[in-house]
């Protein structure tokens, strides 16, 4: 029941910061088990769902770090590859398929860009906590975020909020 | 030049507040389906067993004590009570003095099982039967050594998701 609850949350957390789903099942393994050795008072915790996202983004983490020399995580030379938008079929993609435009293109970015970007949007981290969690500078989190708003801003036509100005 | 720098900044704050407005939008992906059962079979396979399952070298110290203690202690009085029952039913059974069938019979058996064990004794104190009686131990040990690895190996160290 417990996991039933946050499956869904623990996965979608590990799977946008590391870009792959069958990675992600292994970290949303990994924390629920971290999540059964600490049950005693997280049962009757409020707080259970915040302990679970931050046990799911730093164990995230740490397998991007460890990984980190054989993907060049962080490498300033990594180029960003295109998302190729085909101009006419966009208009006619339902709202699910818009949001799943979005979540690919999302993951299609490089790992460099992609992973201060979640953070930044979905864990409301601020440039400086970024910085401190990758061990990177503030200014590198800048630049990497923009490149990646600007790689993702071609989708939020397909969100009709006009990406595109 | 500043005027062109100020529109930059707008343009980045707008692409940030719609992105972000556009990505919060996203559902939850959804759990693979198998997540469940992976992590209660790693749970399960993960559970410790209680120490009177475990192997004997895991036990808590006192418990191998006591265990060893008992162990001899049955053993001794096995021996003795062997002994005194050998002496008692033997010297009846020869002295033909038991009146119950049943004990008489009994005794008489005994009289042949301790017969059959001096010539056993007998057999044994010589070289060669020794021998062959260490050898069979030894080759038994050593095939009941390679069942508990083979047994170690291919069953308690499986992964319980099969993978390597």
């Amino acid at each position: 029941m417990f996991m039933r609850a946050y499956q869904n949350m623990v996965f979608s957390t590990a799977a946008r910061l590391a870009g792959n789903d069958a990675q992600a099942e292994d970290i949303a393994q990994e924390v629920f088990i971290k999540a059964y050795e600490n049950f005693g008072h997280l049962r009757q915790s409020a707080t259970a769902g915040g302990w679970l996202k931050t046990v799911a983004t730093n164990l995230s983490l740490n397998y991007l770090t460890r990984y980190r020399k054989r993907w060049r995580l962080f490498s300033e030379s990594e180029s960003v590859p295109d998302v190729p938008l085909p101009d006419g079929a966009l208009d006619s993609l339902s709202e699910d398929e818009r949001r799943a435009a979005l979540e690919e293109a999302l993951r299609r970015l490089p790992a460099h860009q992609r992973v201060p970007l979640v953070l930044y949007h979905f864990e409301d981290l601020p440039y400086e906590d970024i910085a401190a969690k990758l061990g990177i500078s503030l200014a590198k989190v800048k630049t990497d975020i923009r490149r990646g708003r600007a790689a993702l801003a071609p989708m939020l036509r397909l969100h009709g909020i006009g990406g595109g100005s | 030049m500043s005027s062109e720098f100020d529109r930059d900044e707008s343009l980045d704050r707008e692409l940030e507040t719609r992105l972000g407005q556009a990505l919060r939008a996203l559902p939850e992906r959804r759990a693979p389906a198998t997540l469940e059962s992976r992590v209660l079979d790693t749970l399960a396979w993960r559970a410790p067993l209680p120490w009177w399952r475990r192997d004997f070298r895991e036990w808590p110290a006192a418990a191998r004590v006591a265990f060893g203690v008992t162990s001899a202690a049955l053993i001794v009085l096995t021996v003795l009570a062997a002994a005194a029952a050998n002496a008692n039913l033997g010297s009846l059974g020869a002295s033909e003095a038991l009146s119950t069938p049943v004990l008489h019979d009994a005794s008489v058996l005994f009289v042949i099982a301790r017969t059959l064990s001096n010539s056993l004794t007998t057999i044994l104190s010589s070289g060669w039967a020794l021998g062959c009686l260490i050898a069979s131990a030894a080759l038994y040990a050593a095939l009941f050594g390679l069942a508990i690895a083979g047994y170690r190996t291919l069953y308690l160290n499986a992964d319980p998701e099969g993978r390597p």
